[in-house]
């Protein structure tokens, strides 16, 4: 069965499964009505609302308008950070597949295949990566800067300033704890199955001659230069630079309505604009782009990884695209 | 020295640039007195909803000054300041939140200093509203009816309403009235309503504004500007066709009939002097007034076009 | 319950349709002397209009000497004594006059004799008077 397939397989799973299991409910729901047709409907509890429990370390900083505020941005982190985290479990261990393992034979010695496997689906994520950013980032801006959620949030009495970092900063711990997990379960998958196998990495000078050119190549310039620590730090700071730079973008006044007619075509044309950065990001080997990949730290092929210096860039990019996000969004005319 | 609870001065919001410059508000004048009831009338696109949108701080003034209870409420702080003693309703009563009890629980953590859990209670009950019925399958009444009752539990110093009546049938209606003068109009709070429901605003109101078209064309204490209009029929002689008491006067075979819009007790005085004969002199209702001074303003801007 | 029945679009002001028609109900015996009337806060929200509207309608009548507030505690109808001489006859006529001069005005307008004119005035008086006894009479109906 092709890797392809499996991966696809296993991001909708919980998607058919949900979908399964609301059915269910709606089903068994609709029959205990119907059985219970003649009884009373129960009455309805008057509102009598718990008392706020007391805030955790965390939240204790802040007035109780914030806390509120804060509760759902959270829960809605949270929610974000279990699909998420879902994802970048597939997507990491989609390279521990034996069908991508083995895509080209035997020709490399057994660790060396899983490596590289590994490592090369770890920095191929990052086009799924480019359009859940785009997506998280809509998600945490659009209660800010359209329809009525967004009027509702902006007449509480909290500052613009507030109410933007209280979206950002869980969107943000959310995005980076589900890459976490992913890199751990996925290293710990890799442990259970094939073992510490970067360790087991033969020499160039003595695997090299009984290879091809090709694949001599692969080994000597991208697999043994290539930086595991790295890879999963640029995608760190890939995906912060990336939905920085969507979130901007969803700041911007063109999504507000007046204009609603042109939010569908608006909509497919940042996915085009995503897909195609994700595109060159992808062959960001090629000498053209090579320079321009190392200074943002952008490290998507298995080979010879940008210096840690440049991993100041993309942060400093972020927090600079972050605070002109929030200019935009609270300019924002509702 | 009446304080304000929203003052507006030259107030101006415009859309767009030059020739295809939209003046959504133009040059406006609102006074509103703390402690009263103030009706703002208007035709739809009348420039009302952009007012009660830069009171709220959702828009930003192109020119002119909003105060709203003494606070400017477009820059942070004083527009936080502002909003912790301003409860609103939009004119968009979408989805918010998953339930009604959600979202009156949740606005509740807002507004912790002045949010009554009783008169939650006591809103919900007379508006008959379903606490638990998932917001997708809310009809509009009960959107509206859930925004009023979050609104009006907080129980703030100003309560802003833009079309509280969408989708409340007359019970629901009735319901909110008393409520409004029940529960949210002791120590001085205020209540601003914008609406085109002239009967609910005759009402309850005791002070009101008319807007057409960006501009306030009258506003005052709801009785002065009701004995300040009247509909006159006169027969006689030379009887005027203009003049600064004279809103509009239509002229027929056997009677000239006046809509005057100031002093007719002494307009009528003058004409009988000059031996004219009144025939019938009635007050206007609250729609008529309405009517006859947006068509006043058509016939001036078609005269001017 | 105050038989109140107020109506917003009439032209009348709603201040001034309040004082008549609470003098209305002491003169027709519906409110006696010493009755206790709702708050301006109850009255407004039973009638569904303003409360400062309310407040104005029972400021010019304790004014008139047709109900006093008790500081702390209430609004009540004037006493007997109080309903009757309360104001000087001097300055009942001086309020009565424009009333009279209305309705002269108005009787003109539509060619009413004089004479027609005061058999109207008595028997509305009458009505009053007769309304009142029959009150006194039998007992009252439970509100």
């Amino acid at each position: 069965m092709s890797g392809g397939l499996i991966v696809f397989l296993e991001i909708i799973a919980p998607l058919v499964i949900l979908i399964i299991y609301g059915r269910i409910k709606i089903v068994r729901a609709r029959r205990k009505a119907e059985a219970e047709e003649t009884s009373v409907v129960a009455p309805m509890l008057p509102f009598n609302p718990r008392t706020e429990p007391t805030p955790g370390p965390l939240l204790r900083p802040f007035s109780t308008p914030q806390r509120a505020y804060l509760r759902q941005q959270i829960a809605l982190g949270k929610a974000c950070f279990y699909m998420l985290a879902y994802v970048c479990i597939v997507i990491f261990t989609s390279g521990l597949l034996p069908p991508y393992v083995n895509r080209d034979g035997t020709v490399l010695p057994f660790a060396e295949r899983v490596w590289y496997s590994y490592l090369e689906h770890a920095a191929v994520a990052e086009i799924v990566i480019v359009i859940f950013m785009l997506v998280a980032a809509m998600i945490a801006l659009g209660g800010l800067t359209n329809g009525a959620p967004a009027i509702f949030n902006r007449t509480r009495p909290l500052t613009r300033s507030f109410l933007f970092w209280a979206r950002v900063v869980p969107a943000i711990v959310a995005i980076l704890a589900s890459l976490a997990v992913g890199i751990v379960a996925s290293v710990v998958l890799l442990l259970i199955f094939y073992g510490p196998v970067w360790l087991h990495l033969h020499d160039a000078a003595t695997v090299g001659p009984f290879l091809s050119r090709a694949r001599y190549w692969i080994l000597a310039h991208g697999l043994l230069q290539a930086s595991a620590p790295r890879i999963f730090l640029s995608l760190a700071t890939t995906a912060l630079l990336i939905f920085s730079a969507a979130a901007v973008f969803v700041s911007q006044p063109f999504w507000s309505s007046g204009k609603r007619r042109m939010t569908p075509l608006v909509t497919f044309l940042s996915i085009f604009v995503g897909l195609s950065a994700a595109r060159m990001i992808r062959h960001a080997d090629l000498p053209s782009f090579s320079r321009w990949s190392d200074v943002l730290f952008v490290y998507a092929t298995v080979g010879p990884p940008p210096p840690y210096t440049y991993v100041l860039v993309p942060i400093l990019a972020s927090t600079a695209l972050l605070l002109i996000a929030q200019f935009c969004v609270a300019r924002k005319e509702l | 020295m009446t304080n304000f609870a929203i003052r507006t001065e030259n107030l101006a919001k415009i859309y767009g640039h030059g020739r295809k410059a939209i003046r959504a508000v133009d040059g406006l004048a609102l006074n509103v007195p703390e402690g009263s009831i103030y009706g703002l009338l208007g035709r739809n696109s009348s420039g009302k909803t952009t007012t009660i949108r830069m009171a709220m701080g959702l828009a930003r003034p192109t020119s002119g000054s909003i105060e709203v209870l003494g606070l400017n409420p477009w820059p942070d702080p004083s527009r936080v300041e502002m909003l912790r003693q301003v409860a609103f309703v939009p004119e968009d009563k979408a989805n918010i939140g998953l339930t009604v009890r959600k979202v009156l629980a949740l606005n509740r953590s807002f507004y912790p200093d002045t949010w009554s859990d009783a008169l939650a209670r006591k809103v919900v009950d007379r508006l008959e509203l379903p606490l638990d019925t998932s917001f997708i399958k809310l009809s509009l009444g009960n959107k509206t009816k859930s925004a009023l009752a979050s609104a009006i539990a907080q129980r703030s110093r100003l309560l802003i309403l833009d079309e509280p009546t969408t989708g409340l049938d007359p019970v629901a209606l009735d319901a909110l009235l008393r409520l409004l003068v029940e529960d949210c109009t002791a120590d001085g709070r205020t209540i601003f309503l914008s609406t085109h429901q002239l009967a609910e605003i005759e009402q309850i109101a005791d002070h009101i504004g008319i807007m057409d078209r960006g501009k306030l064309l009258i506003e005052g204490p709801l009785d002065d500007i009701r004995a300040s209009f009247r509909r006159v029929t006169v027969t006689g002689a030379n009887l005027p066709a203009r003049g600064p008491q004279i809103l509009s006067a239509r002229r027929d075979a056997h009677a000239t009939q006046y809509i005057l819009r100031a002093s007719p007790e002494a307009f009528t005085t003058e004409l009988t002097r000059n031996g004219a004969t009144i025939v019938d002199s009635e007050p206007l209702s609250l729609s008529e007034i309405f009517l006859a001074l947006c068509r006043r303003e058509e016939g001036t801007q078609e005269e001017a076009a | 319950m105050l038989p109140l029945r107020i109506s917003a679009s009439s032209g009348v002001p709603v201040y001034l349709q309040l004082e008549q028609q609470i003098k209305q109900a002491i003169a027709s015996g519906l409110l006696h002397a010493g009755n206790a009337l709702p708050s301006t806060r109850r009255t407004a929200a039973e009638l569904r209009i303003n409360p400062n509207t309310v407040a104005r309608a029972f400021q010019n009548l304790e004014r008139e000497g047709v109900i006093r507030t008790v500081p702390g505690g209430g609004t009540f109808v004037a006493s007997e004594a109080a309903l009757a001489s309360g104001l000087l006859k001097a300055e009942k006529l001086r309020r009565l006059r424009p009333l009279a001069q209305q309705l002269a005005v108005e009787a003109a307008q539509l060619r009413l004799s004089a004479e027609d004119t005061h058999k109207l005035l008595d028997a509305a008086l009458e009505d009053l008077t007769r309304k009142s006894r029959a009150d006194k009479r039998s007992p009252e109906e439970p509100q």
